[in-house]
């Protein structure tokens, strides 16, 4: 599903976070914000994701128009998935009960959800830990519980909050090649949020460089690090 | 999930209003001051010596139950004792504050009655002298110590266990003794802490009611809530108890307004990121004599009043130790002495208070924590101030409020116990709530689910604990409630509290002593499940 965001305004009172910023995600295509912290990237995601209503400005998914002038549409209408920095798993709930949520609020049928649940932890090769709780698990398995929940419920666009800042090198580096062949396997439109240069380089079919609120430049990876806008692209992607 | 926390915040609003705002505006409109010969009135010496009398027990309670819970919080929790001896004695120490102080006083005239006083009897057996009288003033102020102690150790904990140990370190590395740096860095350090708590423990010692009637009462001594009481019920004289209770009013709040003026300085005390156990002191033999003082007081406090009490339940003689009488716990709860009645409407009035609290208090707590509605905000704060109104004031209002309506109920039972006591399960689940992460509840959103789904599938779970905390925090006080109790019940509404305080004063002390044990045995019990059920993060 392609995504298309025009003339976003974010302010929080006369804090103007996000500055009359407008891009397109292709359907199928990995879009990555990237941008130093403070920048506005994670708003323009909270935007999308519904959780921020936004100043001014249109957010259309499909034919769907989930924020204008008249209207906003609730984040639990989207069909939106998410997957949260710090994860967001629910404590109470076993690996199995935290997948199987988007599902149930789904009413699908006990058989149909366990054999999406099945699927979706054996994309993210957890399979066997399914009764276990987040707290049972290391950071990378809660990080690959939290995408299996959110393509659980085969969302038209995931959205992706920094979702590897908190692990360690040699894990970031593993889980980038896992995400990038998952978008590929589910042909998936993706936004990811990062201010890790070689995460965007990696995964990215597109960046979107962002900063003080405003979009600075958009391209394909080495569309910008061979023609980069200005000093500020150039310094940041080198 | 705004509309539910609109309609719980109007109907709490309500309760707010029937329970609080309103028979306090009414009481004081229709028998107070501008009815009554104010300038007679004060002129009489038995206002002049309850003000007296009030602000002593007050004064002398909340400065040496101050001390005591300071120096025994700094020896427990400030110094490494091993493990078993320090957590029994700190149990020890604040079990007191998980029962009514009446019950104390129970416990300590049958110790130290005069002559048949268990102990006095011990003494006299020795030749020794006599316990000094226990009736009058200086004898309530020593059970309201003993009580209040307990409280006090429950506001410093917290402030001990996070103690920066590195502070007192600095000290010592400069030279100074370990006197010298308890005075120069550890009190300063405590000071607003220090002065909270002195402030909370005298607005506790001014609304005491159960302890000062036990004890003040027989010999002729009276306070502020003794006085309004006798006058109620020697002469229904409603004129006289809403002046007193003016009185009585404008002290707390005084005390409670120079709480927010002191409250204003910044505690000196910044807790940082770095995690860690704070250091701990190695006792030396100065520690190690406040250890045995703090036994003393926990052994005198909670031990041998409770004993006393235990004893005089299942003795048919208090005179003869070896008079057992077990019947006399079926004869209570199935004769004629109301037993059973009592602690069914108890358990009646307490669980629907407690569970009203609970319900609305959860759904209110939502709406400031997590929308921060400015209603739902104030209302958690107008319900504390219920918690810090004396149960005396509270009591009358409702009486005159509802005069021909509910009094005689158990209906005005359970709104004076929700108006006093629900700030209990307000303080309990606004952190339990805050403290949820605003992503687990966005996950589940954008899992599909709605905001009142989220709020059934997502949070109440998580809340669990918290909520079962919130009704038994609630409930502890109410089930044995004396104050506003003895006030409100009527033919057929007797309450546990009244019952025992009624038995104790009129008529059959070792029936009050099986319904005090009761009591106690099932406030013990419902600590020991909160202490369960929330792993430790409630309950004494």
């Amino acid at each position: 599903m392609n995504v298309k965001i025009d003339s976003l305004y974010k302010s929080f009172g006369n804090n103007h976070v996000v500055d009359n910023v407008s891009f397109a995600i292709n359907d199928g295509e990995l879009v990555t914000l990237l941008g130093p912290s403070g920048c506005g990237k994670t708003t323009v995601l909270r935007v999308l994701a519904g959780l921020e209503q936004p100043t001014s400005g249109t957010v259309r998914v499909g034919e769907k128009v989930f924020n204008d002038a008249t209207h906003a549409t609730p984040p639990h209408q989207r069909g939106i998935g998410m997957v949260f920095q710090s994860y967001a798993l629910w404590p109470h709930r076993t690996v199995f009960e935290n997948v199987s949520f988007p599902l149930e609020i789904r009413k699908l049928a006990a058989s149909e959800r366990a054999s999406k649940i099945a699927q979706a932890l054996k994309l993210v090769d957890l399979g066997e830990l399914g009764h276990r709780y987040p707290h049972e698990l290391s950071g990378g398995q809660q990080q690959r519980v939290a995408l299996a929940r959110a393509i659980a419920q085969q969302p038209t666009v995931l959205l992706l909050d920094e979702p590897l800042s908190n692990l360690d090198a040699k894990l970031r580096e593993q889980m980038r090649g896992d995400l990038k062949a998952l978008q590929q396997s589910l042909k998936l439109t993706m936004l990811y949020v990062t201010h890790d240069r070689l995460e965007a380089l990696e995964l990215s079919h597109r960046m979107a460089i962002m900063d003080h609120g405003k979009l600075v430049q958009m391209g394909t990876p080495d569309e910008i690090r061979e023609n980069p806008v200005n000093d500020f692209v150039r310094h940041f992607i080198s | 999930m705004r509309a539910i926390v609109r309609a719980a915040e109007a109907l709490y609003g309500l309760l707010l209003m029937a329970g609080l705002v309103a028979p306090l505006v009414i009481f004081f409109y229709r028998v107070a001051p501008w009815h009554s010969d104010v300038g007679a009135f004060f002129a009489q010496k038995s206002v002049h010596s309850a003000v007296l009398n009030s602000l002593a027990l007050a004064l002398a309670t909340a400065l040496i139950a101050t001390t005591l819970g300071f120096a025994f919080s700094w020896l427990l929790w400030r110094f490494d004792w091993p493990r078993g001896p320090a957590r029994a004695l700190a149990l020890m120490l604040k079990i007191p504050y998980l029962l009514p102080p009446f019950f104390f006083a129970i416990g300590w005239i049958a110790l130290a009655a005069p002559q048949v006083g268990y102990l006095n009897r011990a003494l006299a057996f020795m030749h020794l002298p006599m316990l000094p009288l226990l009736y009058g003033l200086p004898g309530t102020i020593f059970v309201e110590v003993l009580w209040t102690t307990a409280l006090a150790m429950i506001q410093l904990q917290g402030f001990f266990q996070q103690f920066p140990g590195h502070l007192e370190d600095a000290a010592v590395l400069c030279g100074a003794s370990p006197a010298r740096t308890f005075f120069s860095i550890t009190v300063p350090l405590a000071k607003p802490q220090l002065i909270s708590c002195a402030l909370l423990t005298s607005v506790s010692a001014l609304s005491a009611f159960g302890v000062p009637a036990m004890l003040a009462s027989p010999a002729h001594q009276f306070v502020l809530t003794t006085l309004i009481y006798q006058g109620i019920k020697s002469y229904q004289d409603f004129s006289q108890a809403a002046l007193l209770s003016l009185v009585l009013l404008t002290i707390t709040f005084l005390v409670l307004l120079s709480q927010r003026f002191c409250g204003r300085a910044k505690p000196f005390l910044l807790v940082g990121g770095k995690a860690g156990r704070p250091a701990q002191l190695q006792p030396r033999a100065g520690a190690k004599f406040l250890f045995a003082v703090a036994a003393l007081v926990a052994v005198l406090g909670s031990g041998l009043p409770c004993l006393a009490i235990l004893a005089r339940s299942l003795l048919r003689d208090p005179s003869d130790l070896t008079s057992w009488n077990v019947e006399k716990y079926v004869s209570v709860f199935t004769g004629t002495t109301g037993g059973f009645l009592a602690l069914l409407n108890s358990i009646s009035a307490s669980g629907l208070a407690a569970l009203v609290a609970t319900l609305f208090g959860v759904v209110v707590a939502y709406g400031a924590s997590k929308l921060g509605r400015r209603p739902s905000r104030i209302l958690i704060e107008a319900w504390n101030i219920g918690y810090a109104l004396p149960g005396t004031v509270i009591a009358l209002a409702l009486l005159v409020f509802f005069a021909g309506s509910i009094t005689d109920t158990l209906w005005i039972l359970s709104l004076a116990y929700l108006v006093k006591y629900a700030a209990f399960a307000l303080r309990t689940l606004t952190p339990a709530i805050g403290a949820i992460g605003k992503e687990l509840e966005e996950a589940a959103w954008m899992s599909g689910a709605s905001p009142v789904k989220t709020f059934f599938k997502i949070l109440l779970p998580l809340l669990q604990p918290a909520l079962a905390a919130a009704v038994l925090l609630a409930l502890v006080p109410m089930l044995s409630e004396l104050t506003m109790s003895v006030l409100l019940v009527g033919a057929g509404t007797e309450t546990l509290g009244s019952v025992i305080f009624k038995m104790q004063e009129y008529a059959d002390p070792g029936s009050a002593a099986v319904l005090a044990v009761t009591a106690m045995a099932a406030i013990l019990a419902l600590n020991a499940i909160l202490k369960r059920v929330s792993k430790g993060n409630f309950g004494i």
